[in-house]
């Protein structure tokens, strides 16, 4: 078992739920490391924002980093701002207008 | 248009090439770089170090202009994994990708039209690159290297202890026999042969000879009635070195043939390696030992002239340096023409000599000696040569200044003082 799904399970979390999800990781405002990313959204050394599945989350600080981009993202500099806006139905909205279309 | 507008400057480039779009097309094809700063090439091997790659992992480090690069990054992310990006201006963007990756990207971003450049690669071409640009101290460490482990397969010391009558002489001539010796090596000596050979020499009684590191440890015990050889195969007497007068006598073994107050000449015996009795008969032989100290005068006497013609220096000044490898000497060979003052240094395990000659020009000048400083000078002179290397103590000192012929001057130091003599 993962970190995470051992962590999500002792938090009363179901696996369904979590599939599809992201993780984000915050190491003493350091570095942070993102699961679950979908598209960058904006790059700065102020601000760097990320679209994940279900949410968008913004870091700003100084110097800040991508240190790795591939199936998670590490960013390193300092964090003193993490946000986050949630959007759950914008996946599942784009599947259902498709089929709606289809039909 | 505004497709055509983003490639404008990448089409009319290609336009004016030509082949360039068909040449990128090519597998495994990298378009020649441009000519970047050397501190931004500096730059990227800096940050490939900071990467936290393995060192021996192929990467590239590139810089890719075009705008939009947040677009790019979520393209390129989709094929290949991208590490320390940094984001130089709103146009040119930097990252690092491993080479098997490299085909992938490089094929998103002609897709794309971005222009790229390879700031600088890592990997084990790197590495021996880097190791190539200091040949001269990777030669140096390898020479280094070979000469310490020659060095520690030699012997480097022979440490002799326990004899006293039996000189080291004899015994380092009876290991280089054997051949035991100083720059020998370890694997040819033979610590068996060496202690055997020992127990033949006379005076030995025992003998051992043990190698640790690179010291030869000689133990020897010497055979109690043993008395030191001189010449004709006669014992050894002490004698004396001046003519003295006795006033101190240690004598530890041997008979005395002086008492205090004694006059002796240079060469006579003081103390003799024999036993006798109270009428003078010989009771075998025993080595002489002690010491015995007298009173000596010592003269001298120099004759010179009112003036004196000395060297001075006028202030110019050459420098030479030669170099001297295996004999062969390289660099001008300085002017002995003036004073000169060298110094040397030996490189340790490298044979290479390296000589530094200051050479100042000199005139003569002649001058009216001080007669008092000269003669002062003199006298601590004869008490240093004479008196002071001997160990002496109880100093005397006299001078005579006679005036001769055509300014010349004669001048006798005479120093009595008490010491060694035997």
């Amino acid at each position: 078992m993962s970190f995470f799904s051992e962590i999500a399970k002792r938090a009363g979390l179901s696996e369904l739920s979590l599939s599809g999800g992201y993780n984000v990781v915050n190491y003493n405002g350091e570095a942070i490391y993102v699961e679950g990313v979908r598209r960058l959204l904006r790059v700065e050394e102020e601000e760097i924002a990320i679209e994940l599945r279900g949410a968008v989350v913004t870091l700003r600080g100084a110097g800040l980093n991508i240190f790795e981009l591939s199936d998670g993202v590490i960013i390193n500099g300092r964090v003193e701002v993490m946000g986050f806006v949630k959007n759950e139905n914008k996946g599942k909205v784009n599947k259902d207008e498709k089929r709606k279309k289809k039909k | 248009m505004r497709k055509e507008k983003r490639r404008s400057k990448v089409g009319q480039e290609s336009k004016v090439k030509g082949q360039w779009s068909n040449i990128w097309r090519k597998r495994g094809d990298v378009p020649t770089p441009n000519k970047t700063d050397k501190k931004e090439k500096k730059n990227a091997r800096e940050t490939l170090l900071k990467d936290n790659l393995p060192l021996f992992k192929a990467t590239f480090r590139l810089r890719v202009t075009g705008l939009n690069q947040t677009r790019l990054l979520n393209v390129l992310n989709k094929e290949v994994t991208l590490k320390n990006i940094k984001r130089v201006s709103p146009k040119i963007l930097e990252f690092t990708i491993s080479k098997k990756e490299s085909e992938k990207a490089f094929t998103t971003l002609q897709k794309m039209c971005y222009t790229y450049d390879i700031m600088g690669r890592g990997g084990v071409r790197t590495v021996f690159a880097s190791c190539l640009r200091h040949v001269g101290l990777l030669i140096g460490a390898l020479v280094f290297g070979a000469a310490i482990a020659l060095a520690s397969q030699t012997v480097w010391k022979i440490d002799i202890s326990g004899n006293s009558l039996v000189d080291d002489l004899t015994i380092t001539r009876s290991l280089k026999e054997c051949g035991v010796k100083v720059g020998s090596f370890k694997n040819k000596v033979d610590t068996d042969v060496a202690a055997a050979a020992l127990r033949e020499v006379k005076g030995v009684a025992e003998a051992s000879a043990e190698l640790k590191g690179t010291t030869v440890y000689i133990r020897l015990l010497e055979e109690k009635n043993y008395i030191p050889q001189g010449e004709k195969g006669a014992p050894r007497d002490i004698t004396s070195k001046y003519d003295a007068e006795i006033t101190r006598m240690s004598v530890v073994s041997g008979t005395a043939q002086v008492k205090l107050g004694d006059r002796v000449a240079a060469g006579g015996v003081l103390i003799k390696a024999e036993r006798l009795s109270s009428i003078g008969e010989s009771m075998g032989y025993t080595p002489a030992e002690g010491s015995i100290y007298g009173r000596v005068a010592f003269k001298e006497t120099h004759i010179f002239s009112k003036t004196e013609q000395i060297l001075c220096r006028t202030g110019e000044k050459k420098i030479y340096t030669n170099l001297s490898i295996f004999g062969l000497d390289i660099g001008k060979k300085p002017d002995k023409s003036g004073e000169s003052v060298t110094t040397e240094e030996k490189l340790f395990f490298i044979p290479i000599k390296v000589t530094r000659t200051e050479v100042y020009a000199t005139e003569v000048i002649s001058r009216e000696r001080d007669m008092d400083e000269y003669v002062a000078r003199l006298k601590a002179e004869a008490v240093l040569k004479n008196v002071i290397r001997a160990g002496g103590s109880e100093i005397e000192t006299a001078t005579t200044l006679t005036v001769l012929e055509g300014g010349m001057y004669m001048v006798c130091v005479y120093v009595v003082a008490e010491v060694l003599i035997s």
